[in-house]
């Protein structure tokens, strides 16, 4: 079994901050989980998916980020408790509902976890997603630890029944993906019964603003005592450090490792919004400096500081805030910019405070040096070998180039997105947020005197994500475009959740598939379909599209290298290319498939001036044998029948 | 492999100085080469430069250095004498004799006529033709023809560009005897095409020149009839003297010609060879005879297929009226006094083209009676 599902209270298990989050849901017995994967966000469903076959809770991937919480505030309304797990991104899909149910409240405990991705590892953005507790005047806790996230979940799911309010905590990915040491505790049993009541009802509406100030101020008074706030170091120190997150951890082992334990106070605040202001009072008004640390944006520095200046009617001085605005903290990039590392506290720090770092052991520089020695090859941001997305953009820029009128393609959001890049061959002249490239194109597709045809893409899950009202508005309004649907039957990007197109759920059951094609042509728009990797077929297609000048779809159907590779069990035949036919770099080729088409299996070999296939990194696809123009790419035949042979054997 | 190329230039100048100038003549010399250059609806695009400096794709382009005087030498093995008809050693009215042909062709048949009895007595083993995409309406396509059936479905004129030199690689593959018909601009590419690989000329047995005054652009041709009817219902059109004509399923519809005559390719107002001079024959209308045809018989090859075909009783010959041939001599003259003279400059450039001095100044002086463009 899964350790993270172990029964066993008191057992300490390794586990991702995910996982963890995960854990601490099954911990509080939740009765109902919903989420749209994200960066980095997604195993937390995953994990509560797998789970949900032992302490049977609903595990579903939702559509998008707005419905999942909407399913879990639907959830909540019948006295259950529900869960959502998001990235930055998504707490903007769902920040409509989110400024009405904080004023309708909730009935069963609700948590919207938020996982940033501060730095935008993967992600369009680096938002500070916290301004959106702000905003919404919920309650919002960030844990520092896995074993402190895990609690937290626990902690937020009482908390919201407490004031009725949905509690958002917020992870980031230094969080979510480190791992930690994580003491299990028992597992409630679900014994919930959802039920709406006569008098459960749920309204959003100014009328009530005044109730959610009064829970408001019910969960400020409940934080002045909560236990994830700490204050560790000298009483009456100086200087003070306040952090949150797993900054509040870096700023810990900094202060020791700088040898200021001594001098330097550290006040960890975990409940974030809202602060716990008097607790900050009493241990800020002595300081005479104080350094705060969290990512990204300077949220806890702005807000101690609105605390500290309100304390001063009460008498209390205002010490000096280093932090983000005075420019004290800044990674590389600038301030408010990019993740936070010990790095940065550390140099900061000593920068701060005049402190020295301890150098390192000899034996550590020795060991860091062998391994930064050995330099990993470069690599570029390229789609996979094998990968439909290249046949896709190959036929899309081939078809634009025919069409003679400067097209542009609009872009989207997944492995598609670096249609910005070379991979892509620079086509994408927009890369935003999900559904966003169908909403452009609406635009440019509707403009007087613009004679440039429009292109907008969308992956299959981005499709059922937020790409419907764009469609049916380009539908209605007659928009001239042509919207391409890069179905690789997966949600590649994130790692292959199913979405309603693949026929199954998040829990691994087979479910109707939902048809693309059949909704656009519900909506009455011209629909194909092709398979990519047909190019001259789909090249003619989208010409034949682009001319139209009409709202029209096309979807570009092929399976993801990966899905492909994972799922199917015959060997394909070995691609190879003939060196007798092969040009090279002579007129009528000059490395059109290495240098060109560019597929990472394709080598150009410097020695003998031809192409070779890289047999580890091709995937067998072929689609190369089909763009070469001497026909010298081929597939080996006889591979087949020997592993055949090899297979009875 | 060794091109001998001369111009050391490549796709990226094709694109600049041919591509992006509405030079191009869509005669499709260039295509079928590499992976770089492709075309859709006559409309030849890059898809990006290859990224070699010099390649065949410039060096065979009937819009890069056209050097009439050199290609005359290297075809006809002698020095341009006739500037306006170019070298012939006979000049003809003529009309096939087979009765299916004359059937299904737009005047004397004697291209599909010819061919079919060259194929006959194997003179020739394929010819590259244009018939019409199934794809796309009135969208000439290029055609391997190698049936007699194939080449009947070939006849008539087309009157947009297609190009058919794009399946000149895979022709070459199929058949060592090839033929080739098409515009000027085709021939002098395919003549290019030969002084850069001489051993394709080996492999192509006859190339009949078709006059030539311009060609129409498709896709503005096709808006633009879109504009004026319901293409779905269309089956061919015609531009018999300076009409255009346009058979329906039902009907015979008539549609104003100046405004057609504009969506003429640009590039056409630079070409100095209406009588496509460097073919083995030439033929076109009579401008007078409805049932027969213009005929040049320009090299030896040429005269051979016509003598054996008129002996076989495949074709009839007869002499070509002088006030004709004046006729025609201005026409092809007047045309090549705009280039000369240099009346689109102010639109493009026609450097590419290169005369002896001699030609030039003959050109330039010669006066153009008037009223002879009837």
């Amino acid at each position: 079994m899964n350790p993270v599902f172990l029964d066993k209270p008191e057992a300490v298990v390794l586990m991702m901050g995910n996982e963890a989050i995960a854990r601490g849901a099954i911990e509080a017995g939740v009765d109902f989980t919903a989420s749209y994967p994200g960066s980095p966000s997604s195993e937390i469903q995953e994990t509560l998916a797998k789970a949900s076959k032992i302490f049977g809770h609903h595990s579903e991937w939702s559509v998008n980020e707005k419905v999942a919480f909407e399913a879990c505030c639907g959830a909540s309304f019948a006295g259950l408790r529900a869960m959502t797990a998001m990235k930055q991104n998504g707490i903007n899909v769902v920040s409509d509902v989110l400024n009405t149910v904080n004023l309708s409240g909730t009935k069963g405990g609700i948590v919207l976890l938020v996982a940033d991705d501060a730095g935008g590892y993967s992600s369009t953005n680096e938002m500070d997603s916290r301004l959106h507790a702000k905003l919404a005047e919920l309650p919002l806790v960030e844990p520092s630890t896995p074993a402190e996230a895990k609690e937290m979940v626990k902690y937020a799911f009482e908390l919201s029944e407490r004031v009725k309010l949905p509690v958002i905590i917020r992870s980031v990915t230094r969080l979510s993906h480190a791992r930690g040491d994580v003491p299990l505790d028992k597992i409630l049993p679900r014994t919930r019964k959802p039920q709406m009541g006569f008098f459960d009802r749920f309204v959003g509406h100014p009328m009530v603003h005044p109730l959610l100030h009064l829970r408001f101020n019910q969960v400020k008074a409940e934080f002045e005592k909560s236990a994830f706030n700490s204050y560790t170091g000298p009483e009456n120190a100086e200087t003070v450090i306040s952090a949150s997150g797993p900054s509040a951890v870096y700023a810990m082992e900094a202060v020791h490792n700088l040898g200021l334990d001594d001098q330097v106070g550290i006040l960890k605040i975990g409940t974030t919004w809202p602060l716990p202001e008097q607790f900050i009072i009493k241990h800020l008004s002595q300081a005479r400096q104080v350094i705060v640390f969290e990512e990204v944006d300077p949220f806890l520095e702005d807000n101690l500081k609105v605390v500290m200046a309100d304390a001063v009617m009460s008498g209390a001085s205002v010490p000096k805030f280093f932090g983000k605005r005075s420019g004290h903290i800044k990674g590389p990039r600038g301030a408010g910019i990019g993740e936070m590392t010990p790095d940065i506290v550390y140099d900061s720090l000593a920068n701060i405070l005049g402190a020295k770092r301890k150098p390192r052991s000899a034996k550590f520089m020795e060991a860091e040096k062998k391994v930064l020695e050995w330099k990993l090859p470069g690599r570029e941001w390229a789609f996979c070998a094998g990968c439909p997305h290249r046949a896709s953009f190959w036929v899309m820029k081939t078809a634009l180039k025919e069409d003679d009128r400067e097209g542009v393609l609009i872009g989207d959001i997944g492995c598609y997105s670096m249609g910005v890049s070379k991979t892509g061959y620079n086509l994408s002249r927009t890369l935003q947020c999900m559904g966003a490239g169908i909403g452009f194109a609406n635009g440019l597709g509707n403009l007087k005197d613009f004679d440039q045809p429009v292109i907008a893409i969308a992956g299959d899950s981005t499709f059922y994500h937020s790409c419907l009202p764009g469609l049916v508005n380009a539908k209605y309004n007659k928009s001239k475009l042509v919207f391409i649907v890069l179905d690789n039957s997966g949600t590649a990007m994130t790692g292959f959740q199913p979405h309603p197109g693949t026929g199954k759920n998040a829990l691994g059951e087979s479910v109707e598939p939902i048809s693309i094609e059949k909704i656009c042509e519900g909506i009455g728009i011209p629909t194909q379909v092709v398979d990519p990797f047909e190019v001259e077929k789909a090249v003619k297609l989208l010409d034949d599209a682009l001319e139209a000048g009409e709202t029209r779809v096309l979807i570009f159907r092929h399976k993801c290298a990966l899905i492909e590779g994972r799922e199917s069990k015959e060997e394909k035949p070995r691609v190879y290319i003939d060196q007798e036919i092969c040009l090279g770099d002579e007129c009528g080729c000059n490395r059109f498939c290495s240098r060109v088409f560019a597929c990472p299996g394709l080598i150009w070999d410097e020695k003998h001036k031809k192409a070779i296939i890289d047999d580890v990194v091709c995937t067998r696809c072929g689609i190369c044998a089909s763009i070469c123009p001497k026909g010298a790419i081929k597939l080996e035949e006889k591979k087949i029948i020997k592993t055949m042979k090899k297979g009875k054997r | 492999m060794n091109y001998q190329l001369s111009l050391h230039k490549g796709s990226l100048e094709l694109e600049q100085e041919v591509l992006k100038k509405e030079l191009c003549t869509a005669c499709g010399a260039c295509l079928g080469l590499c992976p770089y250059l492709r075309v859709r609806k006559e409309n030849v695009v890059l898809l990006e430069p290859c990224g070699l400096k010099e390649g065949r794709c410039y060096e065979v382009c009937p819009r890069t250095k056209l050097d009439f005087s050199a290609l005359n030498q290297q075809v006809f093995g002698e020095e341009r004498r006739d500037y306006v008809l170019g070298r012939h050693q006979g000049l003809y009215l003529a009309q096939s004799a087979l009765k299916e042909v004359q059937k299904k062709a737009q005047y004397g048949g004697v291209v599909s006529g010819l061919l079919i009895y060259a194929l006959s007595k194997k003179l020739i083993d394929g010819a590259i033709l244009v018939g019409y995409s199934s794809n796309y309406q009135l969208l000439p396509e290029p055609i391997l023809a190698r049936s007699k059936k194939e080449i009947l479905a070939c006849a008539g004129s087309k009157y947009t560009s297609a190009p058919s030199l794009k399946i000149l690689n895979q022709a070459l593959k199929e058949c060592s005897k090839l033929a080739f018909v098409g515009r000027g601009c085709q021939v002098s590419a395919l003549r290019k095409r030969i002084m850069v690989e001489p051993e394709i000329g080996e492999k192509i047995a006859l190339i009949i020149g078709l006059f030539c005054m311009w060609a129409l652009d498709y896709r503005k041709l096709y808006s633009h009839l879109a504009k004026k009817l319901d293409l779905s219902s269309a089956k061919r059109f015609d531009i018999p003297y300076n009409r255009f004509l346009v058979w329906t399923d039902k009907k015979r519809i008539e549609l104003e010609f100046e405004p057609i005559r504009a969506l003429k390719r640009p590039t056409c107002d630079f070409c100095y060879d209406f009588t496509a001079e460097f073919s083995d024959l030439s033929v076109g209308s009579t401008e007078w005879k409805d049932d027969w045809n213009t005929l040049i018989v320009r090299s030896e090859r040429g005269k051979k297929v016509i003598e054996q075909a008129k002996k076989a009783k495949a074709l009839c010959l007869k002499p070509f009226p002088e006030d004709r041939e004046k006729l025609l001599r201005q026409a092809s003259l007047g045309k090549k006094k705009r280039v000369v003279n240099g009346v689109f400059l102010e639109k493009k450039a026609n450097d590419y083209l290169v005369l002896s001095k001699e030609e030039r100044s003959w050109i330039e002086n010669q006066e153009l009676e008037m009223g002879a463009k009837k």
